[in-house]
Parts: C-alpha cells; structure tokens; sequence
C-alpha cells in the first residue's frame, strides 16, 4: 500500500477530528468511541457489549467510515456454517452451482474490517475459524492463502437474550483485545436528541455525513508500530501493570477484597499473556493519544477494564454475577496496588 | 357377706405393734455423755410407722436432747436408733428420767417409744478446792495456710484487670482510644532520614483511602478540602513523579517533595 499516509504529526489532529465527528454522530458513547479509536490505534480486535438498540452497530459503521477501506459484514445466526463466512455458494443465471467468495473474501486482501454482528448467536464453529482470522490476519480457501495484513474484526453481542445463544470459549474471548460496554446514554438531553431529532433517524445518511477515511486504513499498520516503538513504558510502570495482572490472578496474595465473595475462590483463571501484551499496547496507544510519549498509570487505568475484564473467569459460584463481580475487583486492584512502588 | 365386715371391722385395734427396747444401763452417766436408744418395733404386714410421728432432734429438756433420730426398715419392723444427750450438772448422783415419746402407725393407731431412767453423778468431789493448776491447757491451735487464699486473690486480680484491660480495648477507652492516623507526619519525618519521593505517595495512598495517581488528585482535593492551598504543588509534585518514575529523563527534586511533605504534615496537624 504506497497511498500517500498521513505524516505521524498529522496523524493526532486527525485522531481528534476523527473523534469529534462520531461523538457528533454517536451521542453519549464518548467512552466506547475512545475506546474504539485506542484499539485502532493498537491493531486490536474488539468485541461490543451492550443491551439492544443502544448504537453498537451505528457506531461501528461509523468506525467503519472513518477508517475507510473494504469492509464485509456478516450476521451471526444459529445455523451459521464457517464455511458460509469463505463461500457464497449459489446457482448462476444457466441454473448451474457456483462457488465464489464469500464475505470474507469477497473483498480481497484489502479488507480492513470485518464486522460480525451479534456473534453469540454463531455457534462454536464459526467462532472456532474466527479465531484463525483474528490472531493469524490470515485464512486458507479455493487451495491458497489469503492474508489480511489490515484486518480488523468488530464484533458485537448482545447481552439481554440467552435462548439460542453461545457463550464465547474463552480462546475466542482471549484474542479480542478489548470488550468495550456499550450502555444507553445517560445524559438526559442526548436520550432525547436520539428520540427527537430526526437526523437521527436515518443512519445510512447520518453515517453518509461523516468524513471517510479520516483515519486511512492503509496507514494505521505502520502507525500503530511507531507507537509501540515510540511511546516509553518506564520500569516502574512495567513493575504497576505486573503487579495488577498478578492480582488479577491471585486477588488473596495481593490483599485484594470484594464484598460477598471468597477471594480465595472467585478467580479461576484469565490475564494471558496475550491479554497483558494488549493491555500494554492498547496503554501506550492512550499515551499517544493524549499526546504524551510516556505510559502514565491514568493510561492503565483507563483501559485496564475493558481489556482486562472479559479475560477474567470467575469460580462457577460467581460466574453468574460477573457484571458486578469483575469490576468491583478491578476497582480493589486499582485501589490497593501501589504506585510507583517501592 | 355382712358377718365377715363385722368380724374385720374390730381387727385394726388389736394390731398393736410390739415394740422392745434396748435401753442405755442405768448408771455410770456424766454431764455431756451421749445415751443411745435402739428401739425396734414389729409391725402387722401393711402397716408403717407415720414418719411425722417420729420425735424431732429437739431440746426435750433443759438437761437434755434429742440429737438425732434413725430409722431404717427391716423385713421385721422397724429399727429406731435414738441418740439423747445428758447436760444434767449433777451435785450429787441423781436419777433421773427421760420420757416416753408417742408414734402413730399407718393404721391409726397410737403406741409409745418407752422411756428410760439413769443415773448420773458428778465430775469431781463437790468439796475440792479450785486451783489455777487445775486448769487444762488450750488445746494446740493449727495454724491455717493462707496462700492458697492470697494466691487467689492474686489471680482473680489479674483476671479482673485484664477484662478490664479488654473491654476498654473493645470500647476503645483511654489509652486504647485510636489516634488519627498522620500519615503525612510519617512520611515527612521519615523522608528527613530517606528523601525518597515513593514514601510520600505512599502517604498520599493512606490519606486517600486508596492509591492516588495523578489524575484522581481533583478527587483527593474535593475528599480532604484542607489541603486545597497545597493543590498547585501536589499537582507539581505529580507531574514531577510521572516525569522520573513513567518518563525519559528523571531527575526528581527531592528537596521540593521534603518540603512539601512537611508542609502536608503541618495542615495534618491543623497547625495551618
């Protein structure tokens, strides 16, 4: 891709532009479209989370926009096959069969996003050749390789249904490095904007408003490397993200406590070390982003629940109150740990 | 059948229980000894002696009491061991005559305990002069051991002071009454020794109830208005942290952070 990238200076007015544009079409998802553009920035794949009708796919069509490039969309259904992701089988005009790519592949290698839409209705299969795509940007059909060098998969799942749905496994949960919430706006007069104002109404022309392609996509790749590069992660803040991984895993030696729960038993299990690799790439890209080339622990802070939060398994006593559970044992790491320690 | 009620009917009254008496002998008796009585009465089948008939351990006399009374039941009878004692000061040897005492069987009817005659003579010739040298000498007093008394009293003191110690511990009275945590104070005096920056972030951690990092310090502000005059320099003091722990090029001034310590310690101390 030898298109004329932005310059990395230029790449921060941008980063701003772009942010401001989808609060002005998204409203009330401040924290979720930071939180998109930082996994832009890192590379990251992203999972949405949220109750039905609060956006999740607007906003991600937004995102889609801003970053331009190729994007294919499938929706997640129970008897979703992965094949059915590769190939589009169907009869041509003579009547005869025909296989040709599906979305996957239908728009070459260029492809820059895959939104899978409600993906917890897709059963484990189709999750199980995500996982390939998601952590290789590669899939092999019609006997070669295809490689996706600027893939990125948004997914979506909501949250109110539970008949007809698969729970995530936790290797595809693992290669998403973030799960942003996604809730209903809580400010008063953008619940009404959304309710009233009927430029709100029609999404393919709200969306049609936005500037395409303000963050190109075929730029991000070498974007995203200047920032790992480029954005220092001192001792002592290496030291911070360990010591909140390790109590993440081991709350009872950390001295964490959560109200009702036996620390002892409450953790199973999560905080890969791919999980702390897109914590810390994810960090360094909310330094950037705020125009610093050090990771301060406000960076960690920021970002260690959504990218820390889905990794987490719960003992089974407590894997039915994990909405309430998870955070509040974030909010014990952060409110225990020390920093800068000794 | 009219016969046979009438010829039961007399038959209680001609049930009278034999009643044999070993008696104390009748002479040889001083003031003070004690005359035993053994009296056994054979009673008709079903019939009991009326326990309340029994003679009660009492004065009967002024020279004499019933000390105790013992029953005890046999396929005979019954056993009664009768323990009189004699306080008669007899002048000279006297006669003398402990009554009869009455009991009621179950049946109605009505016999006697017999009683008995004695004799009971002086202690010396009533003649004899008094002599100081007649007098006994008291008998050997034995000393009482009052450790174990004092050792008790020791304990139970001990015991006493200590839930004393405990329940104010609990209440948190006096001594036990917790002093206000002067986190800043510590760390200002141990900075004095070790200027390192660490202890007072440390310090901040311990006045926020939680760790503190620089973007909460509007929060902190906001929880501990007192130290509000100090904002401008805690805000330093942080960017000063991020730039020698998080950043590049660390060269923290560790003058400004001692200063600044001793300056929280003093708000602390409501001394500003």
């Amino acid at each position: 891709m030898l298109q004329d990238a932005p310059a990395p200076a230029d790449w921060l007015s941008r980063l701003r532009d772009a942010e401001a544009q989808l609060n002005s079409v998204v409203l009330g998802q401040s924290r979720a479209i930071r939180l998109i553009l930082l996994s832009v920035l890192a590379r990251g794949h992203v999972l949405l989370a949220g109750d039905v009708g609060t956006g999740k796919t607007t906003l991600l069509r937004a995102v889609a926009r801003a970053i331009g490039g190729p994007y294919a969309r499938v929706e997640g259904t129970v008897d979703l096959l992965p094949t059915d992701l590769i190939y589009d089988a169907h009869l041509d005009d003579d009547g005869k069969p025909r296989i040709e790519p599906g979305p996957a592949l239908s728009q070459g290698e260029d492809l820059s996003i895959f939104f899978f839409n409600e993906i917890n209705r897709a059963r484990p299969q189709v999750h199980a050749m995500l996982l390939r795509l998601m952590a290789e940007r590669s899939l092999t059909a019609f006997r070669r390789e295809y490689r996706f060098p600027h893939l990125q998969v948004f997914a979506d799942r909501n949250q109110i249904e539970r008949d007809e749905t698969f729970e995530l496994p936790a290797a595809a949960r693992d290669r998403f490095a973030m799960e942003i919430p996604v809730t209903v706006p809580t400010a008063r007069d953008d619940r009404i904007a959304l309710a009233f104002d009927t430029r709100f109404h029609d999404t393919d022309a709200l969306i049609g408003g936005l500037s395409a392609g303000v963050l190109p996509y075929h730029g991000l790749n070498r974007l995203a490397a200047q920032i790992q590069a480029g954005v220092h992660a001192s001792p002592a803040l290496q030291r911070y993200v360990f010591d909140l991984c390790d109590a993440l895993r081991d709350p009872v030696r950390a001295g964490l406590s959560v109200q009702d729960a036996d620390m002892a038993r409450l953790v199973q299990g999560g905080v890969s070390p791919r999980g702390m690799q897109a914590l810390v790439r994810v960090a360094r890209a909310a330094a950037w982003a705020d125009g610093r080339d050090a990771v301060l622990p406000q960076d960690v802070r920021e970002v260690f629940a959504p990218v820390m939060a889905h990794r987490t398994f719960l003992g089974p006593a407590y894997e039915a109150r994990r909405e309430i559970l998870v955070p509040a044992l974030i909010r014990a790491a952060f409110d225990t740990i020390p920093v800068p320690a000794e | 059948m009219k016969w046979l009620a009438l010829a039961l009917l007399p038959l209680p009254a001609l049930a009278q229980p034999v009643v044999t008496a070993d008696n104390p002998h009748g002479y040889g008796w001083w003031l003070g000894d004690e005359l035993v009585q053994r009296v056994t009465i054979a009673l008709p089948p079903g019939v009991t002696v009326d326990p309340a008939s029994l003679p009660r351990p009492r004065a009967v006399d002024y020279w004499l009491d019933l000390r105790a009374v013992e029953a005890e039941q046999a396929d005979t009878g019954l056993h009664l061991t009768l323990r009189w004692q004699n306080f008669y000061s007899a002048l000279e040897p006297s006669w003398r005559e402990v009554p009869a005492q009455p009991i009621r069987l179950s049946d109605g009817t009505v016999a006697e305990l017999p009683g008995f005659g004695f004799v009971t003579s002086p202690l010396r010739p009533l003649t004899a002069p008094s002599t100081a040298d007649q007098l006994q000498p008291d008998p050997r007093f034995r000393l009482i051991d009052p450790m174990p008394a004092r050792a008790g009293l020791g304990l139970s003191l001990a015991a006493l002071i200590l839930s004393g110690l405990g329940l104010a511990w609990h209440q948190a009275w006096g001594p036990f009454r917790a002093r206000p945590a002067r986190p800043f104070t510590r760390a200002a005096r141990a900075m004095a020794r070790l200027p390192d920056r660490r202890l007072l972030h440390r310090a901040l951690d311990a006045a926020f109830g939680r760790v503190l990092i620089g973007a909460d310090l509007p929060q902190f502000l906001a929880a501990r208005p007192e130290f509000r005059p100090l904002a401008d320099r805690l805000a330093a003091f942080f960017a000063a942290s991020d730039a020698a722990f998080f950043g590049q090029h660390a060269h923290p001034d560790t003058a400004e952070a001692q200063a600044l310590a001793r300056d929280l310690a003093r708000i602390e101390r409501g001394r500003r």
